[in-house]
């Protein structure tokens, strides 16, 4: 794969739909705003340049739209995208918006635009969903999946140019590998980890001192601490026993790189509640093993920021 | 594992176990090695993980020495009653 589609934002990969499409349908395809885009993320009203073909082009309303994901390997017959029976994939979600798009005209040819692949079976098959449930002819139904997309970026080099896709730019991606090694020797030992008491002669600053510093909301903060402070000194434990020595090098190199990340891509405004959620969900997507002990993952994101492995200045004390 | 960290805990270091066997040895001199490691396993938590690199510690300051003939560790270091 040429480009890692998978650590672009949400921006940035509609942005490369846009431009995208502005080579296949013509250069008035209309990229909108972040917001409430009512199941649209760009439009184009005309008669196509390219697609479907240059002889049978499409003409009309084109509604463009594009799923992103953060997950490595996904496909579109995952069931949190495409599920008959499901009313929360993301298919599910979008059909009433197609749905009320068709309805009120506004809407007669629709593209579909996701980094996940799609095999042959499944394009058949959600096609005829789509065209099915909101009444679009199949030919007026356009899927693209990651291989499509990789084709039609080496057919148009430089449409990632235009989508402007630096590095730099791109969201607070970090790798889940070694946490999730941690989380899983840590489920295996969980039970049998003896409980020390402890008294670390560390300078304390206040809990509530710290998330002023770090912008975390006190509803936020009040909720972790409720749920997970007393889970700390398992992993406490954990970390401290001379056996597990291997591991707590991982743990030291994945506090590393989140704290390096979030200091880089952390944004002003943004709180540290939003930055926490990210990275849980980013590491959930990634990982299926996180994904399989999610309390535990948010138990050790919680002591990382608790122990101020993350975030800013001194240990937070317990009250 | 010999320094204290922000995560170790102070009695699960090498520094700790080193103490509680010069502590041992100097009382009874010289012990036999399963004897040792045991008795300092159900001394501290983790103990047998930190045993022998506490004894090479320990050897490596010239303190104990080992005895194969009759599996024992045996103290050298000072003798602070002479």
């Amino acid at each position: 794969m040429k480009y890692a589609y998978e650590d672009l934002s949400d921006e940035q990969f509609e942005q490369l739909i846009v431009f995208l499409c502005q080579r296949l349908l013509g250069i008035s395809v209309q990229g909108f705003a972040k917001g409430p885009d009512g199941g649209r993320d760009a439009k184009f009203v005309g008669t196509a340049e390219l697609h479907p073909s240059r002889t049978a082009p499409w003409s009309g309303t084109t509604i463009i739209q594009a799923k992103h994901t953060n997950g490595y390997n996904r496909n579109f017959s995952e069931p949190d995208f495409y599920s008959v029976k499901s009313m929360t994939s993301v298919l599910a979600k979008e059909i009433p918006r197609i749905k009320k798009l068709r309805l009120n005209k506004q809407l007669d040819h629709y593209m579909l635009f996701s980094n996940r692949r799609l095999a042959g079976n499944a394009e058949s098959e959600i096609r005829y969903y789509i065209s099915t449930q909101c009444n679009i002819k199949q030919e007026s139904i356009y899927l693209c999946g990651l291989e499509q997309l990789e084709n039609w970026l080496k057919t148009f080099p430089d449409v990632p140019r235009l989508a402007d896709l630096d590095p730099v730019d791109s969201p607070l991606i970090v790798s889940p590998d070694d946490l999730s090694d941690i989380i899983q020797a840590l489920a295996r030992q969980k039970n049998t980890l003896p409980n020390i008491i402890d008294d670390p002669p560390i300078q304390r600053i206040s809990y509530e001192e710290k998330n002023k510093i770090n912008q975390m909301s006190v509803e936020y903060a009040k909720a972790q601490r409720k749920r997970y402070l007393k889970e700390t000194p398992i992993i406490r434990t954990f970390l401290a026993a001379p056996e597990n020595m291997d591991l707590l090098r991982m743990y030291e190199s994945v506090v590393e790189e989140f704290q390096l990340k979030i200091i880089t891509k952390r944004k002003d405004y943004q709180a540290f509640d939003e930055v926490l959620e990210y990275l849980v969900d980013l590491l959930f997507h990634r990982d299926p093993i996180l994904r399989g002990h999610k309390r535990l993952t948010r138990i050790m994101l919680f002591y990382m920021y608790w122990s101020c492995d993350i975030g800013e200045l001194g240990d937070a004390e317990t009250d | 594992m010999l320094r204290p960290t922000k995560h170790s805990h102070p009695d699960r270091t090498v520094i700790n176990v080193s103490l509680l066997l010069l502590d041992y040895l100097k009382k009874y001199r010289i012990e036999e090695y399963g004897k040792l490691r045991r008795k300092i396993k159900e001394k501290t938590v983790g103990g047998d993980v930190l045993f022998l690199p506490a004894l090479s510690f320990l050897y490596l300051l010239g303190l104990v020495e080992y005895r194969p003939k009759t599996d024992a560790v045996e103290y050298t270091g000072p003798d602070e009653a002479v």
